[in-house]
């Protein structure tokens, strides 16, 4: 079976290096990938460097995507490890904790808060935390990936997740008591 | 706790991943923000291209790879130029501070390796810029006194082995002539041709010093020169010319005060007191003779007028 051939429209171009071509491709993904940026870095600055290092990345390193699978994936795959690369250099530092079980995990969620919102709520957790429920919840790497990829142990990871999912549980609660005080007094 | 790859089915999970999907939608149709981020982007392209750290890979590697040799290049360029400008830079230092410490750079160079070669060569000066200003200023020098440097009309300036048997001239003193080594026969038969031919004026004879026009001398000078002297040219070449000057009188004074024969005639000579011993009878009678004669002399001197034995003719 032979190995698919890379089919993106922009792909001639990238490969020879057209500045046309590369700037349609960032126009096409910068937005959704200052997203994954932020989302891992938690400052918008911070996420603007790691978003230029790594749209440079994928110009440099565009022959090296196969077509195996969707370009914005192979995209999203250098940005994340653009992040973490920039994480470590800020001393990534996980603090190992005690797994919870998952029924003390609280499933109730604050519906009424905004994505924007609850991305402010995701920036404010510990890099540890941030980095592992961030692999985890959103971009879908099992323990075994992210114990790998971070260097850390997978019980690490997912106690790392455990604390982060019980913080924000906590934040959201406090978010539903909040609105409901706020709808009492209007009533 | 479940594992990723078998389904996230946490809630809590899924709200956040749906807002981060619906947070990526909504910077993606920003394009406001995008172009912004363009405009960053493209300037960190274009420094890319000339700093060579994209590797280069198969065909991508065009812009970069040519990017890199230019930034090269450039960079050998202002080394070599900042090189060389440090090096004239020190050059020229050098060279002003030995003159402040009062060191003459001709004599530095008759001591370097370089003057070294040049006198085993025959070279007296080095064939460089720094020497021929250095003889522009001595050819200047040269013209403003020409009757005391007939031997350094500009010839020496010009001597060395690459340039010998040539033609020379120095537009400054009008003054041509071949340029071999001072004092040998044939720089004396060719330069005797040359001075009787096309220099005679220097060495002519005749009242006066006829100065070539081109001679650097003010009027006044050239006008001093001309008229009361009378050069004589004792030798046939130019620098073999030795020139004596006769001091004519001017006035009709000085022309009268000069045919008057001088005084010339020694003074008589007085009789010396006798030596004999004063014990002898015969001394005081010598020593009065003596006395009487003196006085005689003495009066005699006395009246004559106070007229001089030498006149002091003006020189």
């Amino acid at each position: 079976m032979t190995a698919p051939q890379p089919t993106h429209p922009l792909l001639k171009g990238l490969l020879a290096g057209d500045r046309a071509a590369q700037q349609a491709l960032f126009q096409q993904y910068a937005g959704k990938m200052l997203a994954v940026c932020r989302r891992y870095m938690g400052d918008k600055a911070a996420a603007e460097d790691v978003l230029m290092d790594g749209m440079l990345q994928v110009f440099s390193k565009i022959s090296q995507y196969d077509g195996s699978g969707p370009l914005e994936a192979w995209i999203r795959r250098l940005m994340v490890n653009q992040a973490l690369m920039a994480l470590r250099k800020q001393q990534l530092f996980f603090v190992e904790t005690e797994s919870l079980p998952d029924d003390q995990v609280p499933s109730s969620t604050a519906s009424h808060l905004q994505a924007d919102e609850l991305m402010g709520l995701i920036a404010k957790l510990p890099d540890g935390y941030r980095t592992v429920f961030n692999l985890y919840a959103i971009e879908g790497y099992s323990h075994a990936e992210i114990a790998s990829q971070l260097g850390i142990s997978e019980g690490t990871s997912k106690s790392q997740l455990s604390r982060a999912r019980n913080m924000l549980q906590a934040w959201l609660a406090e978010e539903e008591r909040a609105l409901a005080r706020q709808q009492a007094t209007n009533y | 706790m479940e594992d990723n790859a078998s389904g996230n089915a946490n809630p809590l999970d899924e709200r956040f991943a749906k807002a981060a999907q619906q947070q990526e939608d909504n910077l993606a149709s920003d394009d406001q923000m995008v172009e912004g981020l363009w405009f960053r982007m493209e300037a960190k392209l274009q420094h890319q291209d000339v700093a060579p750290i994209v590797s280069a890979t198969s065909s991508q590697s065009g812009s970069a790879t040519s990017g890199a040799k230019w930034y090269q290049l450039t960079a050998w360029l202002a080394a070599a130029c900042l090189f060389f400008a440090l090096g004239f830079g020190f050059m020229n230092q050098g060279g002003s501070q030995e003159q402040l410490a009062g060191i003459s750079p001709e004599s530095e160079a008759v001591e370097s390796g370089t003057e070294k070669a040049n006198e085993k060569q025959g070279n007296v000066y080095p064939q460089n810029s720094v020497f021929d200003l250095q003889n522009q200023q001595k050819l200047h020098n040269d013209a403003s006194y020409p009757h005391e440097n007939v031997n350094n009309l500009g010839i020496d300036a010009l001597s060395s082995t690459s340039q010998k048997g040539k033609l020379v001239a120095s537009s400054r003193t009008g003054i041509t002539a071949y340029n071999y080594p001072i004092g040998s026969p044939k720089e004396k038969s060719k330069n005797d041709r040359l001075t009787d031919a096309k220099a005679p004026s220097l060495a002519n004879s005749g009242p006066g010093i006829r100065i070539p026009d081109t001679v650097g001398l003010s009027p006044t000078v050239k006008q001093v020169l001309a008229t009361p002297m009378v050069a004589h040219k004792t030798g046939p070449a130019a620098d073999e010319m030795d020139i004596t000057i006769e001091v004519r009188p001017s006035s009709k004074r000085d022309r009268k005060l000069a045919k008057q024969e001088p005084d010339l005639t020694p003074e008589p000579e007085v009789a010396s007191p006798p030596k004999t011993s004063p014990t002898s009878p015969s001394w005081f009678t010598k020593m009065n003779e003596w006395r009487k004669g003196r006085s005689a002399s003495e009066s005699a001197e006395s009246d004559t007028t106070a007229k001089p034995r030498f006149r002091l003719l003006r020189q």
